[in-house]
């Protein structure tokens, strides 16, 4: 089995994994050092900056588009 | 193309600013100023603006306009390394050689502009929410576009969220140093994100990515070491290290990427964050991205702020037809730093928090490392780059 078969089959192994959280048991998702950092207003020059010096791209689901410092 | 896309940015603000005098709208705006500046001497000032106008509770439009003003450090003909064999003399470089892209590779005191834009608007239907964006990058020798279309679904209660996200890129790419040169770069991209509550403390995000580029995919600006290629400037010169040759690549590029993010709320208002992204494309360049955070809350006069550590490694293996030089001509060759084998080390602290019930401020510095072993001998850089980002963003609320 390839790598990317195992990492794909333990992704859909956690899934089922996870329990019903109830409304009232919710209050820690809105402190704010749960935000994940793709929501940050600094994370898209950041993000920017290790495209300019890597070639991965993708995997965040992000928007923008091509530049020339690709 | 600047005026235009200026042009656009301020009817599209005046638009916003026309809906957000409706009944029932709300404005959200920010303002930051990023700055980047890299050991290779490129420095990047980069100021940026968003305007959000909510209309309704379920209607949302956007605008985000930002400047990239990039500089380069003069080059020093005299210390360099690849015109150092007596055939030149320092300082005569400049009647062969003319300021070249400063991302790409050297540059005489090289300055240039880039300007995007993009416009956003988003529906909400009960749980669901469609979002659809335009985006536009202009420069001098790069004009860029894109559009994006996402669908989001809370399910089970909102324990449960899928995106699904479709976007398309045209892009033009051209060259300062060569007017008729211009060629056409296109991408479509799909992904499905799930994000999903584990428990009252923990929540998962797993994102799959399927993106086909095609077009030309190289740099016009990049050249290769050839020992037998033919010159096309002197076919009668044999030295390598005078025979430079344009970089070639494959005209398609089909790549995935897998994220797995994990979040964890942990005593003490404080949280834990670790993801893991792997990347793999069909020119045998394979990734891997491992990324934690811990975030602590701080209480302030302004209120609760968060306090958080970063730390991201990188690691790729090389493009199948990477080389530093190419002994005899290959179908395609380039010696782009980032097609080699290398890894990279980032190191960030943020700092951010309201000011007051009005406004939000954000203050991010990161640090950044790359590590290889390849001979820089023929490069102009020494060796391989570090850089730091500066951040500033303020956010009216």
């Amino acid at each position: 089995m390839s790598l990317r078969w195992k990492i794909l089959l333990l992704a859909a192994l956690a899934v089922p994994g996870c329990a019903t959280v109830d409304i009232s048991e919710k209050q820690d998702f809105t402190k704010p050092s749960m935000a994940f950092d793709r929501d940050r207003p600094s994370q898209a020059f950041v993000k920017h900056a290790w495209l300019v010096q890597e070639q991965a791209d993708g995997g965040d689901g992000g928007e923008g588009g091509g530049c020339g410092c690709r | 193309m600047r005026l235009p896309l200026m042009g656009l940015a301020l009817a599209g603000l005046g638009s916003l600013a026309l809906a957000a005098g409706s009944d029932n709208a709300q404005v959200q705006a920010s303002a930051g100023y990023n700055f980047y500046q890299s050991s290779d001497g490129v420095m990047v000032n980069s100021p940026q603006a968003g305007v959000a106008t909510t209309l309704d509770q379920r209607t949302v439009l956007t605008l985000d306009y930002g400047l990239d003003a990039v500089s380069a450090a003069s080059f020093n003909y005299a210390q360099s390394k690849t015109h150092n064999n007596g055939d030149h003399s320092p300082g005569n470089c400049q009647d062969c050689h003319s300021p070249v892209d400063a991302l790409s590779g050297a540059s005489l005191n090289y300055y240039e502009q880039r300007q995007f834009v993009t416009l956003g608007a988003e529906q909400r239907f009960g749980e669901g929410k469609a979002k659809v964006s335009w985006y536009h990058s202009g420069e001098h020798d790069y004009q860029g576009q894109a559009v994006h279309a996402s669908w989001s679904q809370d399910l089970a209660g909102r324990d449960t969220n899928l995106t699904a996200d479709l976007s398309h890129e045209d892009d033009w790419v051209s060259s300062t140093i060569n007017p008729s040169f211009g060629a056409g770069r296109y991408g479509n991209a799909a992904s499905l994100a799930l994000t999903q509550l584990l428990s009252p403390r923990s929540e998962m995000r797993a994102l799959l990515d399927y993106a086909t580029n095609s077009g030309y995919q190289a740099d016009p600006y990049a050249f290769v070491i050839c020992g037998t290629c033919p010159n096309p400037n002197n076919p009668g010169n044999t030295d390598p290290e005078e025979n430079p040759v344009p970089a070639t690549a494959p005209s398609e590029r089909d790549r995935w990427d897998l994220g797995l993010g994990f979040k964890l709320s942990l005593p003490g208002d404080s949280a834990f964050e670790m993801s893991y992204r792997y990347y793999q494309d069909t020119w045998d360049v394979q990734a891997h991205t491992l990324a934690l955070s811990w975030a602590t809350q701080i209480n302030t006069r302004w209120g609760d702020w968060v306090l958080e550590p970063e730390y991201r490694y990188y690691t790729q293996t090389q493009a199948y037809f990477f080389q530093n030089s190419y002994p005899v001509a290959q179908a395609y060759m380039t010696r782009d730093l980032k097609l080699a084998n290398y890894s990279s080390h980032w190191l960030g602290l943020d700092f951010r928090g309201p000011l007051g019930d009005l406004f939000a401020a954000e203050f991010r510095y990161g640090h950044y490392m790359r590590l290889d072993s390849l001979d820089y001998s023929n490069y102009f850089a020494d060796g391989p780059v570090s850089a730091d980002t500066l951040q500033f963003v303020l956010s009216l609320q």
